[in-house]
């Protein structure tokens, strides 16, 4: 058999397996519908944010709802010491209260563009 | 080699070039798999990676419409603390806010078991009613929680493995050590694993009893959210309520979404360590084809040169053999990570995102497959790699047949 012939018969395996994965995809996605629906049910009942991935500390479990001390807890500019800590980038700290400023109140457009 | 079909299509020559690409190969075939299993391990973790990681994010979207539109809470020297009812009233009369309610809700941490989790209050009966109820398997009420209603709870399906472990998987004894006595709650049920992505540690209870166990005074909350039914008049109240209470802090629906959105992004320390060390790799291995050609491999252009072979074909050789590499490694890559993440469940890689925790789900992720990242992935490594791996040959095919036969 020519070798082009093997390479072909390689391809088609590949080929093969690649069906393979994309009709489970699509057979998970099918699923998935009846998941979601009970997963947004809960989130009704129950308001709380992010997935319970990691429950290694408060702030890793809620970590959209972390303040910005709690990562340092232990001292100012601590490293975080627990490993999942790291998979995830800084939260949205816009949220956060600013020094008051006395004046008018500033518009909609005016803090959108301060943030 | 069978001799080929004196065919002389396109088609049957670029066969034969294959031919003789794979019979090259296959002479230096320690060399080029090693090649191999390194680009489908390169391509393995990249896939991998972004795979978990899209499928983390879409499963993390997939929710957030019910979200609260504003979360308030109060802080006090940079840290969260209990929100008092008298901000109640005021929060309530801003134009546009529909509805303010507390919320009660905090963690227990297990220290016999080192694990965590978050007890939430709310009126129980609701879930009784409805769609609720089918997202929980009930069990059989004990006798005596009709005489403690506020002591009973449901809870997520990790917990209630935990809980198993230690035999309390029908009522659970609640003790700190500075309490005078323990707190038995009764569990009424458990969250369907369907939901084990966000159920998975929870402890669902009902208000009085939640307040008991995360020690909360009367009056006392600990965040409350906000309802708005207008979202564009949100960022609004939110700002007010901020300037009418310097100490408050709000988390719209739209900053959970932006920090949803950056989680696990390439910005992510995560995402970002494994990308460098990758990209690092796959540097090294085109610095590799790039340096140059073997002398051997010098010596073999030259005689294919000497017995006529012209400067095109012996680039098509070249072009094969890299592309028959990277290719094989690309489908190779992608298809192994496949397999890994939605059908293994990310064994070994799943413990970097779940740390220290006690309490995990099963990472059972829906997949959610880009078809602009398949596409990058082979853009990426098997064209720069294809296109580099011909440059050192079309250099040694240029030059002078007689100069390269005499200096190797």
């Amino acid at each position: 058999m020519r070798r082009s012939t093997k390479l072909g018969i390689t391809l088609l395996l590949l080929l093969l397996l690649a069906l393979t994965a994309i009709g489970d995809y699509h057979r998970q996605r099918a699923r998935y519908a009846d998941t979601i629906w009970m997963r947004r049910t809960l989130q009704k009942a129950v308001g709380l944010t992010d997935l319970a991935i990691t429950t290694a500390a408060r702030y890793l479990r809620h970590y959209t709802l972390g303040d910005l001390a709690t990562p340092f807890q232990d001292y100012p500019a601590s490293l975080d010491h627990f490993p999942a800590g790291f998979v995830f980038a800084p939260p949205d700290f816009s949220g956060l209260p600013r020094p008051i400023k006395f004046g008018p109140l500033p518009t909609a457009m005016e803090q959108k563009a301060r943030d | 080699m069978e001799a080929p079909s004196p065919s002389g299509s396109w088609l049957e020559r670029q066969r034969c070039i294959i031919d003789y690409s794979l019979q090259s190969l296959f002479r230096r075939r320690t060399k080029n798999g090693l090649i191999l299993i390194m680009y489908v391990l390169l391509i393995f973790v990249v896939s991998s990676v972004f795979f978990i990681t899209g499928s983390l994010t879409v499963e993390l979207f997939s929710t957030v419409d019910e979200l609260p539109d504003i979360t308030v809470q109060k802080l006090i020297g940079g840290r969260q603390t209990s929100i008092q009812e008298s901000y109640f009233p005021a929060i309530r009369e801003i134009p546009g806010v529909g509805d303010v309610q507390p919320r009660v809700w905090g963690y227990f941490y297990l220290q016999e078991l080192q694990a965590n989790f978050t007890v939430y209050g709310m009126d129980l009966n609701q879930l009784e009613a409805g769609d609720y109820q089918r997202i929980i398997d009930w069990k059989p009420v004990p006798q005596n929680t009709r005489e403690h209603p506020d002591f009973r709870m449901v809870i997520g399906e990790g917990v209630y493995r935990l809980l198993k472990e230690i035999q309390m998987q029908d009522s659970f004894l609640f003790f700190q050590p500075n309490w005078e006595s323990a707190i038995p709650f009764d569990i009424i049920g458990t969250f369907k694993s369907e939901t084990q992505l966000q159920s998975n540690d929870l402890m669902v209870m009902q208000t009085e009893g939640a307040r008991r166990v995360l020690e909360l005074k009367p009056g006392d909350f600990t965040d409350l959210v906000v309802h708005v039914p207008n979202p564009e008049e949100t960022e609004m109240i939110a700002l007010k309520i901020r300037r009418y209470y310097p100490e408050l802090r709000t988390v719209t629906r739209s900053q959970i979404e932006s920090t949803y959105t950056s989680a696990f992004n390439w910005k992510g320390g995560f995402v970002l360590s494994s990308m460098l060390v990758v990209i690092f790799a796959f540097l090294v291995l085109i610095w590799d084809k790039a340096s140059g050609l073997s002398p051997a491999e010098k010596k073999e252009i030259g005689i294919l040169k000497a017995i006529g072979w012209d400067t095109e074909m012996i680039l098509s050789v070249k072009f094969w053999e890299s592309f028959i590499i990277s290719f094989c490694a690309a489908i190779c890559g992608v298809i192994l990570s496949y397999f890994y993440i939605y059908w293994l469940h990310a064994p070994g890689f799943k413990e970097i995102f779940i740390g220290w925790s006690t309490i995990y789900p099963e990472f059972k992720l829906v997949p959610d497959i880009d078809i602009k990242f398949l596409l990058l992935i082979v853009t990426v490594t098997v064209i720069p790699y294809s296109a580099i791996a011909v440059f050192p040959s079309w250099k040694a095919a240029i030059t002078d047949t007689d100069f390269i036969l005499r200096n190797n």
